[in-house]
């Protein structure tokens, strides 16, 4: 497998990048559908040049998500919404270089710590996958869920109201476990139940945008701040030079990112919402201000770590975890290429070159699509707030519309961006909606199977030896969180 | 409006027309179709085995009507909403989709009115039977074995492989029915899909998994599972060493297929071109490769043949649930 | 920045009125779902659990309204217009119904107008504005990444 070092390679790794950051920039498109475009070209195309493309759009996606968050406070993906109130707040303070810059330098790092994880620890790794069954995957979204009550700066009790409404929306639809239709009102678009993006794209966007209708024009914003000089320097240098001052940080969140990323579907963004809400709880009651770095670059390098880990239950078990990661595991057995423990014997040569491929998107495509990304935003950022807000409601029904093609999203953006207006008159936080509609589906489904499974047999849920482990790490959880609470209270 | 400064004014009329022409621009035009691009819904999401096989169908579609082909995903409600659209999408020959096997449960589930009757059928692309799956390491090296193991411990090993009631749940029963035993002897754990499905059967979750071939041939090219049976007529030819249940005694096969189709009520002139148009694409060479490629068991058959298929299905598969009671 | 204490109580008595409202709401809905053979708890059993949460979370807003652990952490102004509110909803619903119609760029550049001059912004910007973030639309969905609207 020399096919990265042709011109080829690098051309699919450069488009991969491109792709990668345009499909995370806008609201409404994701890095699963990136791929899934891509699938008629992937399969006709040498694996040596289909990889590292998937690769590419994946690791620079999830860092794009976090773009929409510094210009107008609209995550990209539920992964970046945990931090989004502290990197807006960031990059108004210090310069939306500098915000970006610590987000992808951040990820980045994250990323590349996480495929270190991995070449160092694939075999532990692969060994803890599988012992994955759906007692363990109902207590990750259970450890997910407690995490986002404690991850606001309000009350835990208005999060947690937050968070059951999430779940609450995630219920309408086609039960997906017992086939069993709820709250569809006899409406087939509700039968599909409601989409977290399109939520999202509500929630923060349009919301945003009736904020700004209803209070008077001028901006309630900081002003934003010129950064004329140094560019690089506040994209790269000061960023990295925190982040080494942070390195145990860092670290630790990388390997939250690693441990929980295999989890189909939600690692990234469990990992980023546990990650940066420890942070978050060991800051209570300290200036709020000054904690803002480190709860970005916690979630930030978190989440980015998570998506090399996605990639080993597909490698070494056969078992896709997400879309990409099947397209990926697609890939491979039409190529002849059999996934399993002995790939990493057999074809040494690929799996060198798949770490090569991660190292060097986050060595090199996340910082270049980064700074261009960057410096595209420090621009927009500076467009007077009506016009910015006329073009982002255009874009909020667009990206709605774009998602599932269907015009009953625009009307489900509508309402949630009403709800979102409601919910910040009465201090209520809107990213545990989002987090709510996220694992709200996970934590259900893995709850019926194992009950099923179990015969209702309620013990089963703490027989498992990860299991427990996962249920202790919860309760450690919230009693930090209770504890935290009590500080910030006292002061 | 008086506010506006008059030759402002005139801007924005002048960009309203603009807006109106664009708008008006797409006449009606059945005599020389097709003239514009035609869009492909499919009802699963992205990366799935239905939406892998349509947009290979759609790249080689393009080729043979002369104009670009755009897949959209309309997923949702368990199929529901996806072939709701395409049943109410405008019959002008500009509209196709993806009709699989659903079509023929849902309405049994009475999750909705829809049947195959709804919509015009082109052609069947490809039917994958389910399999009998189990962990590499468990003790039965045939079916023979693990029916003995179910006779004997009847209720003590439970299958998964998708949500209640779907289509490997009625692979499930109507095998457990061929070999004359009952629902309750090899229990349903419901899934969000195989994958899920497989991570439990590894775990040690569930016993069996009766997903199809290409969905757990990763796992089983990774010496994880192993097949034990496939539910078809014949062995499939990617996978000639797997039996089938046939073979072994037992009179039950079953498949997960999909098929191109368009909303009822296509003009004659269309149909004629969009039909050829399918036939040639669905024989192309490349498609045919790259189907085999994925794993996947091509049965071909076009329009009325389609129809009869579907019917037939339509009939087994209501029966079927309503012994079991998953129907309403 | 901070709310009186006065308007926190109402407000925080109304969220609980409405969440109380809205769990019996769900959990009632909830037990009309069948259960599952033998009686064990089914579809209806998640968003039972989640009816009650609601309950009680709206339970303790109602009976603590002023307890310091509620407080609204808003920047909300009391200066407000509800008129472009109201404007920005009733647009963006006329998508919708436009779309079908007019097609996904005529419709948006309507609403898009629509917008701008309910943000007041002067009729040549609304102009330059819709246009350029059409044109950007066009760019990344149909060009770019492939996706026709």
């Amino acid at each position: 497998m020399t096919g990265l070092l042709t011109w080829e390679g690098v051309l699919a790794l450069m488009l991969g990048g491109l792709y990668g950051s345009m499909f995370g920039a806008i609201p409404g498109l994701t890095a699963t559908l990136a791929v899934a475009l891509f699938i008629p070209i992937a399969f006709f195309l040498d694996p040596a040049i289909a990889l590292p493309a998937i690769i590419a759009i994946s690791s620079v996606a999830i860092y794009a998500g976090d773009v929409g968050s510094t210009i107008a406070k609209i995550p990209g993906t539920p992964a970046s919404a945990a931090y989004l109130e502290e990197l807006f707040s960031l990059a108004r303070r210090r310069g939306t270089l500098f915000g970006l810059g610590l987000s992808a330098m951040g990820s980045a790092v994250g990323g590349i710590i996480g495929t270190l994880l991995l070449i160092g620890g694939a075999a532990g790794v692969v060994t803890i996958a599988k012992q994955f069954s759906s007692f363990e995957y109902f207590w990750i979204a259970v450890l997910g869920l407690t995490a986002g009550i404690f991850a606001s700066r309000g009350s835990p009790l208005k999060s947690l109201a937050s968070l059951l409404l999430g779940l609450l929306f995630a219920t309408v639809g086609v039960d997906p476990t017992l086939g069993f239709p709820r709250f569809h009102f006899d409406s087939p678009d509700l039968l599909g139940g409601l989409n977290y993006i399109v939520a999202m794209i509500g929630l923060f966007g349009f919301s945003e945008v009736l904020e700004y209708a209803y209070q008077s024009q001028s901006p309630k914003e900081p002003p934003v701040q010129t950064e004329e000089h140094g560019r690089s320097r506040l994209f790269f240098l000061q960023p990295l030079r925190l982040i080494f001052k942070r390195k145990l940080l860092v670290l630790r969140s990388s390997l939250v990112g690693v441990l929980v990323g295999f989890l189909p579907g939600a690692g990234a963004d469990i990992g980023a919402w546990v990650s940066s809400s420890l942070q978050k709880m060991r800051q209570r009651g300290t200036n709020q201000e000054d904690g803002e770095e480190d709860v970005v670059l916690s979630g930030t390098s978190s989440n980015n770590a998570a998506v090399a880990s996605a990639w080993i239950p597909a490698l070494s078990l056969g078992l896709p975890g997400d879309t990409i990661t099947a397209i990926v595991l697609g890939v491979f057995l039409m190529k002849g290429i059999t996934p399993g423990p002995l790939l990493f014997e057999q074809q040494p040569g690929l799996i060198y070159s798949l770490y090569a491929t991660f190292l060097i998107a986050n060595l090199v495509l996340l910082p270049f699509y980064g700074f261009l990304t960057a410096r595209l935003a420090a621009r927009l950022v500076r467009i007077k707030f009506p016009i910015l807000m006329t073009a982002i409601s255009m874009i909020c029904i667009v990206g709605a519309y774009t998602i599932n093609n269907s015009l009953f999203d625009v009307w489900v953006m509508v309402a949630m961006g009403l709800i979102a207006f409601i919910l910040r008159r009465g201090g209520f936080p809107l990213a545990q909606v989002v987090l709510g509609m996220v694992l709200g589906p996970i934590l259900e489904q893995n709850f019926m199977v194992s009950a099923i499974k179990s015969r209702w047999e309620m013990w089963s849920f703490f027989d498992r030896p990860i299991a427990i482990a996962l249920a202790v790490l919860t309760i450690a959880i919230i009693i930090m969180g209770v504890r935290a609470h009590r500080r910030a209270r006292a002061l | 409006m008086s506010i506006l400064p008059r030759n402002q004014l005139k801007l924005i009329l002048l960009f309203l027309v603009g807006c109106f022409l664009a708008a008006c621009q797409t006449g009606d035009a059945s005599k020389n179709y097709p003239t514009k691009p035609l869009t492909y819904l499919v009802p699963w999401s992205p990366g799935g085995m239905t939406d892998g096989t349509s947009r290979f169908m759609a790249t080689v579609l393009q080729e043979a009507i002369g104009k670009p082909v755009n897949v959209i995903n309309r997923t949702g409600g368990g199929g529901v909403v996806g072939h709701l659209a395409l049943s109410q999408a405008r019959p002008d020959g500009y509209t196709v989709g993806a009709v699989t096997v659903e079509i023929t449960m849902l309405r049994h589930m009475g999750l909705t009115d829809l049947s195959y009757q709804d919509y015009t059928p082109l052609a069947l692309l490809i039917n994958n039977p389910a399999a009998v799956t189990v962990r590499t390491d468990a003790p039965w090296n045939s079916l023979e074995e693990l029916l003995e193991s179910i006779r004997q411990n009847p209720g003590m090993h439970q299958a998964s492989g998708t949500a209640r009631g779907g289509i490997w749940d009625l692979a499930r029963l109507g095998f457990l029915q061929a070999a004359n035993l009952t629902d309750s002897d090899m229990p349903w754990v419901p899934s969000q899909g195989a994958a899920p499905a497989l991570q439990e059967l590894i775990a040690g979750g569930v016993d069996v998994v009766t997903a199809s071939l290409p969905e757990v041939d990763g796992l089983r090219q990774a010496g994880q599972v192993k097949t034990l049976a496939i539910m078809a007529d014949q062995r499939s030819t990617k996978y000639p060493n797997v039996p089938t249940l046939k073979e072994l005694g037992v009179d039950w096969s079953i498949g997960g297929w999909v098929s191109i189709c368009a909303p009822r009520g296509v003009p004659d002139a269309v149909l004629v071109k969009l039909q050829s148009a399918v036939e040639t694409a669905a024989n192309n060479e490349s498609f045919i490769e790259a189907l085999q490629n994925a794993g996947s068991t091509r049965q071909v058959l076009f329009a009325s043949e389609l129809e009869e298929f579907m019917a037939r299905q339509d009939e087994v598969n209501g029966k079927l649930m309503k012994e079991a009671g998953i129907a309403q | 920045m901070m709310l009186n204490l006065a308007k926190m109580k109402s407000r925080n008595t109304l969220a609980g009125l409405l969440l109380v409202f809205l769990g019996a709401g769900i959990f009632m809905m909830a037990r009309s779902f069948p259960s599952l053979p033998e009686g064990h708890p089914g579809p209806g059993l998640f968003p039972g659990i989640l009816g009650i949460g609601l309950l009680i979370n709206g339970a303790v807003l109602l009976l603590f309204p002023g307890n310091k652990d509620h407080e609204a952490d808003t920047e909300i102004k009391t200066e407000s217009r509800a008129l472009p509110l109201l404007a920005g909803v009733v647009l963006i619903i006329l998508f919708p119904f436009l779309q079908p119609f007019l097609g996904t760029y005529p419709s948006l550049g309507l609403v898009g107008i629509g917008v701008g001059f309910t943000l007041r912004l002067q009729p040549l910007m609304v102009i330059v504005t819709v246009v350029a973030t059409l044109s950007l639309i066009y760019l990344a969905f149909n060009l770019m990444l492939g996706l026709p609207l």
